[in-house]
């Protein structure tokens, strides 16, 4: 077409772009280190999955319709990438075909259809996209007009396109091609109008233009196309649309294994980092550069918003907010940032003292104006959390939202010593006595009186560690379920035994609001323990414990392997060592346990053990699975009140009330408290029986 | 024989039951027993006194002595002592009463010892039966000291209506007022209502009750049997119930002849403060609440069948008599 | 202002205690703060912080007590004080109350604050005894502090006909109740910086008296022997028809139990 206006449309397009990239990726440079550079071939795999597939859009069963729309946009824009470098090759040299694609071979026909079919889909759910939010309004979506004008420059993009097709097809079919235009046209395959069915429709809407115009169509729908094109590049990096360009990378970087980073372990002896304020999350500055890609790459979908329990029930947790606020912290503070990453290199640590302190002022001054906790984020909406990770399981772009909500409590808790004071009886009670309770630890192994269990103290040559945990040996309705627990494992012929008094809170819910003083001490305690007696094999009903002892307890020193009770028990019946009777009756659902679930991937077994002692199965809820709706304990909230908003437990329970059972069944002792707190406020105890599946195991098993 | 001091606990102008207790223990142990009584408005009392037990009764009446304030009054107590030459001075189980005795113990450089639940006179030395360890354990204390000052636990002593003694007032002289400490104003409890700590029956609501309507219902209850009404912890938390209405470790301690607890679980903090009680009544829906494990009867039941069907019975009870 | 506060080691009262041969069995024994006393410490930290009162801390017998006096650093006090000696073992109230009468005049303190009472000995004796001793304006069961001035305070105290505002003059001794604050967890910032701070430990010539001076071979009481209380048992539960058990019960209760 024109060489010249080419050249310097791509020069200056090109060089806008690389210059706000360049200020994006200094920024995320700047920001603390994360390692997310091993097992690369887990990575692709991820990336193939989730960002190329799509997995979290199409595969989720709620608003699939949706999820399509934006699959078939993505892909079709993976495909229409060949066409769009077809295209700039053509602004150069007129007939331009790429390498393999060009008329001689059957690839070039076939993504020639391709291109044209799914730029009419694109067209099509462009349209659906304005449809929904303009006409449907789903109550996630923020109608931002940043939408409304992306959406509007794909569809400008789609139409250009054919037009300048439908313009070409005209001129060359019509016209008989008076200006000599290139195009496909293989004895074998015939011309390409042939097989661009879309292009042809294209055509037949300006048929009606004579040859003059439509030359001048055809050429200024080229040029349209390539500078919206351009333009559309050069937004992307400006708000939610930037995720086009980082969501392939921000998936290739997500944590592997465990679903989210592991809450960083401090060095509270580490002077310095008093000094910096560098526990915790205190300044957006220490981000690290994988969240900061996290925070450029929120869609702001609402999904999170959508799933999360605080959210549903009224709290200011709103993540949608969190990940916007944040964002706009970290761009506002952008130049500092990278002004102070510079300085952090210039410091020499055997340098003189002064020039050190200097430098170091120099940084304070760099920080933000705003407070972290406070300003930007307040302070009830990062205490309102319970780490349930909905939000991470759904977004599609593998955003890790938690960690950085319990980063920030650290930094509450040891720099600020702000924290929900509330908090207090039951962070003394495991001070004093390992519990949150406070009762005396004396009495943790008297839920086993009479049961002959056996104790590490007097036998530790044992295959497994029954790890009994807080509730299950001081709330009197867990109890019951450590007692129906050891009673599967005698009847199975388990050689098990518990550490009776000398076991210890975990230290769980101590990490999940940021103290992570109380975590460490009793972390180390128990890890001296079961070292001590060199446990491999633990079993446990909790899934907080579960968590905690294998996942958080390696790095002090550590490392055992814990799987759940429901993981054992199927195991058990596998063997063929527990036989269960198909005896209950009464109608059964599950209530998936977010720290079994989506922590600790465990969802079939828990239902097996179920489908084998119910002959009506198990009814599932409409909430379930990946996406269980939270009792609302985890995070350290079941030690704090809920003042604002709708209870969650009551929330869930009554999703519960309405599916019309008789029975729940939970696996975390945590679940089973709100539960049944729940059925009780609504006055439905009595109808629908809440319990843990070692319960259910023991009453049915032969 | 051994001289006893008991120190009459007068709250609105009516002598407590404590004083009576205290002087038929002390007839009951042979000894001589005195009481001294302190307040603006005492004097009118003398006769109700001797007729509980004592012998003699050391009044102090002076305007100045309305407010409780624990330096007077406890000279008041002293000079009492000397003056009948008190080997054992008791005083019932009261905020003024543990104010008191150790001032007047140091006073008298006597031992001290609260919250006793016995008393053996017959040995060399006296000797005393006392909690200890939060209540969680008992203690036998000998007393080293000729005089002993003691508070004792409420409803440790029984009274002996058949019991009396004989008018002998010996007017006290006022002392000086602490200029020290002085007290600026009283913030009274609510009037009308009845004093836990005073109440012979004290019928409890807890969590059962859910919410004003229940504890309404239970209230008359309370009413029906002029009892004092108290609390759980978890209607106060609730904001349904005043805190100074909470029964248990960090509320009021009670020993009433009958306790009644309407949907309360029975909590070890609740039980704390209740478990001194004589007779012990529970009502909850649930059969394995931990009340049940002190109640001496105990009702299983929705309270808001049973507490009407209560209500009915003790009516018809009273109607017996 | 110049504070003196109290801090007794005692036994935890969450675990059980177990009684043998009149003894209280020592096996897992495991020892706190007074829970009064640390409502003291909270009290004083809270002054220090509202009125830059400084802070001393005084322990009294109980072996090593030095983790529960740098909690207490860590919760804000500046400087502590621990007495012990050999001579102190059979210590009653009146000879701690003595011991405590020679700390005080060593120094110059405004204000003495101690817990009402010991959760070992549930006695409340001492705080008020010191009172006598030193010639002080005391207030105990104390559930508020408000300062006036240097020289004066006003307190609540938790009375049998309600609650009493009381003037007290300094120096002045209050013994508080657990129900005037809820004492501070202490924080990291805080354990760290008490873990390099001094204890001042001596015995009663160090602190320039002796054990005729306080009496100690003359206890008023002395212990001798523990037992444990007796447990209550549930009764007679009724289940079954409403008004049938109800009656029933009414019955008893008036008949068997005469309460009514």
């Amino acid at each position: 077409m024109n060489p010249i206006l080419m050249s310097l449309l791509l020069l200056v397009a090109l060089a806008i772009f690389g210059r706000t990239m360049y200020q994006k990726i200094r920024l995320l440079m700047a920001l603390e280190p994360a390692d997310r550079f091993d097992n690369i071939k887990k990575r692709f795999k991820n990336v193939v999955v989730f960002a190329i597939g799509q997995k979290r859009l199409v595969g989720r069963k709620k608003e699939r319709a949706s999820g399509l729309m934006h699959a078939l946009i993505f892909w079709g824009f993976c495909i229409l990438l060949i066409r769009s470098v077809n295209l700039y090759g053509e602004g150069f040299v007129s007939g331009f075909q790429l390498p393999l694609l060009g008329e001689d071979s059957i690839l070039g026909y076939v993504y020639m259809a391709l291109k044209d079919i799914m730029e009419a889909v694109v067209l099509l759910m462009v349209l659906y996209a304005l449809f929904r939010r303009a006409v449907q309004k789903p109550k996630r979506l923020h109608n931002t007009w940043e939408a409304y004008v992306v959406l509007g420059l794909i569809a400008i993009l789609m139409i250009s396109d054919l037009l300048y097709d439908g313009s070409r097809y005209n001129l060359i079919m019509l016209h008989g091609n008076p200006a000599q235009l290139h195009y496909f046209d293989n004895p074998t395959y015939g011309s390409e109008f042939l097989w661009t069915p879309i292009t042809a429709g294209a055509a037949a809407l300006v048929s009606g233009m004579g040859a003059e115009a439509l030359g001048v169509a055809m050429v200024a729908m080229f040029w349209l196309h390539i500078i919206t094109q351009l333009t559309f590049l050069n937004i992307l990096p400006l708000g939610k649309h930037f995720h086009v360009i980082t969501s392939l990378p921000n998936v290739f970087f997500k944590n592997l294994g465990y679903p989210h980073q592991t809450p960083k372990l401090l060095d509270l002896e580490d002077e310095a980092a008093w000094e910096d304020e560098t526990l915790g999350l205190n300044h957006i500055h220490q981000l690290n550069w994988k969240q900061g890609l996290d925070l450029y790459t929120c869609t702001e979908c609402g999904r999170c918003k959508e799933v999360c329990p605080t959210y549903t029930t009224d709290k200011p947790l709103n993540l949608y907010d969190f990940n916007d606020a944040l964002k706009k912290e970290m761009l506002a503070n952008a130049d500092n940032i990278i002004k102070r990453a510079g300085l952090v290199r210039r410091i020499d640590p055997n340098g003189e003292a002064n020039q050190i302190e200097k430098i170091k002022s120099e940084m304070i001054d760099l920080n933000s104006s705003k407070q972290l906790v406070g300003d930007v984020i307040a302070l009830d909406t990062l205490w309102a959390c319970t780490t349930c990770r909905a939000c991470e399981s759904v977004c599609p772009v593998t955003i890790e939202h938690v960690p950085r909500i319990i980063a920030m409590r650290q930094g509450q808790t040891l720099m600020a010593e702000a924290y929900p004071k509330e908090l207090n009886p039951s962070l003394k009670g495991l001070e004093r006595n390992g519990n949150p309770w406070g009762i005396g630890y004396d009495k943790r192994a008297d839920w086993a009186d009479g049961l002959n269990v056996k104790k590490m103290a007097e036998d530790s040559d044992v295959d497994y560690l029954l790890w009994v945990g807080c509730a299950g040996s001081f709330d009197d309705r867990s109890k019951k379920v450590s007692q129906g627990l050891v009673k599967i494992l005698q009847h199975a012929g388990v050689n098990f035994a518990i550490l009776g008094t000398e076991e210890k809170c975990t230290g769980d819910f101590a990490r999940r609001v940021g103290n992570e003083m109380l975590y460490q001490m009793m972390a180390e305690e128990n890890i001296a323990t079961l070292n001590g007696y060199q446990v491999k094999n633990i079993i446990t009903a909790c899934p907080h414990c579960l968590n905690t002892l294998k996942h958080e307890f390696p790095p002090l020193g550590g490392s055992y392997n814990v799987i759940h009770h429901t993981e054992f028990i199927h195991k058990l019946i596998i063997e063929g060592k527990l036989h269960l009777n198909k005896s209950f009756d009464g109608v059964l659902t599950y209530h998936d346990p977010c720290y079994l679930g989506r922590y600790h991937g465990v969802y079939d077994q828990p239902r097996f053990i179920l489908n084998s002692l119910s002959s009506q199965g198990v009814h599932e809820l409409d909430r379930c699975k990946q996406e269980s709706f939270c009792c609302g304990a985890g995070g350290g909230r079941m030690w704090m009140e809920e003042t604002i908003g709708k209870r969650i437990n009551q929330e869930r329970a009554e999703e519960i009330v309405a599916k019309d059972t008789s029975h729940v069944a939970v696996g975390c002792p945590f679940c089973l408290t709100m539960i049944e707190d729940g059925m009780k406020d609504l006055e439905k105890e009595e109808e629908i029986r809440t319990l843990d599946i070692a319960e259910l195991v023991a009453a049915h098993m032969i | 024989m051994a001289k006893v001091l008991v120190v009459a606990e007068i709250k609105k102008g009516n002598i407590k039951s404590s004083t009576t207790e205290l002087l038929s223990k002390a007839k009951s142990l042979g000894a001589e027993a005195a009481t001294v009584a302190i307040g603006a408005d005492v004097g009118a009392l003398a006769p109700e006194l001797a007729n509980a037990g004592s012998d003699t009764q050391y009044i102090l009446e002076d305007a100045g002595m309305a407010f409780f304030s624990a330096g007077p009054y406890a000279s008041a107590v002293v000079d009492a002592a000397k003056q009948f030459e008190a080997d054992l001075i008791w005083f019932g189980f009261s905020e003024s009463g543990k104010a008191m005795a150790p001032r007047v113990a140091a006073q008298l450089d006597a031992a001290c010892a609260t919250e006793i639940t016995d008393i053996d006179l017959s040995g060399k030395h006296v000797e005393v039966i006392r909690p200890a360890i939060t209540n969680k354990v008992m203690q036998r204390v000998k007393v080293n000291t000729p005089k002993l000052v003691a508070v004792v636990r409420a409803g440790a002593f029984e009274a002996d209506t058949g019991i009396t003694g004989s008018e002998n007032v010996v007017k006290l002289a006022a002392p000086e007022a602490d200029l020290k400490a002085v007290i600026e104003e009283l913030v009274s409890e609510a009037s009308g209502e009845i004093d836990l700590a005073d109440a012979d029956v004290v019928v409890s609501v807890g969590r059962g009750a859910k919410d004003q309507a229940g504890i309404d219902l239970v209230r008359e209850l309370a009413n029906d049997l002029n009892a004092g009404f108290g609390s759980s912890r978890a209607m106060v938390d609730g904001g349904f119930m005043a805190h100074n209405k909470q029964v248990g470790q960090t509320g009021k301690i009670v020993a009433p002849t009958l306790y009644i607890a309407i949907g309360i679980s029975g909590a070890i903090q609740h039980l704390a403060g209740m478990n001194g009680s004589k007779v012990i009544l529970a009502v909850n829906k649930d059969p394995e609440a931990p009340i049940f494990n002190v109640a001496d009867y105990g009702i299983v039941g929705d309270l808001f069948e049973v507490v009407p069907l209560l209500r009915e019975e003790i009516a018809k009870q009273k109607r017996k008599r | 202002m110049k504070i003196l506060v109290t801090a007794k080691k005692v036994v935890d009262v969450e675990l059980t205690m177990h009684v043998q041969d009149g003894a209280i069995v020592q096996d897992g024994m495991q020892y706190v703060i007074n829970a009064w006393d640390e409502s003291a410490v909270e009290a004083a930290v809270q002054l220090k912080e509202s009125h830059g009162a400084e802070t001393t801390l005084v322990s009294v017998g109980g072996g090593d007590n030095s983790d529960m006096i740098r909690r207490c650093y860590a919760m804000g006090i500046e400087q502590g004080i621990h007495i012990e000696d050999p001579a102190l073992a059979k210590a009653d109230s009146s000879i701690y109350a003595r011991v405590l009468q020679k700390v005080y005049e060593k120094g110059d303190y405004d204000l003495i604050l101690t817990g009402k009472q010991a959760q070992d000995t549930d006695s409340g004796q001492t705080g008020i005894i010191l009172a006598e001793y030193l010639g002080l304006p005391c207030v105990s069961n104390v559930v508020g502090i408000d300062v006036v001035d240097d020289q004066h305070i006003q307190v609540s105290r938790s009375g049998d006909s309600g609650t009493e505002i009381v003037s007290l003059e300094l120096p002045a001794v209050v013994n508080v109740d657990v129900s005037i604050n809820e004492p501070r967890l202490p924080q990291m910032r805080g354990i760290m910086m008490a873990k390099k701070k001094k204890i001042d430990v001596m015995d009663l010539a160090g602190l320039g008296t002796s054990a005729d001076a306080v009496n100690s071979a003359s206890p008023k009481s002395e212990v001798l022997e523990f037992m444990p209380t007796e447990t209550r048992k549930g009764g007679q539960k009724f289940e079954g028809d409403a008004a049938e058990i109800t009656a029933k019960v009414v019955e008893l209760l008036a008949n068997e139990a005469k309460a009514l």
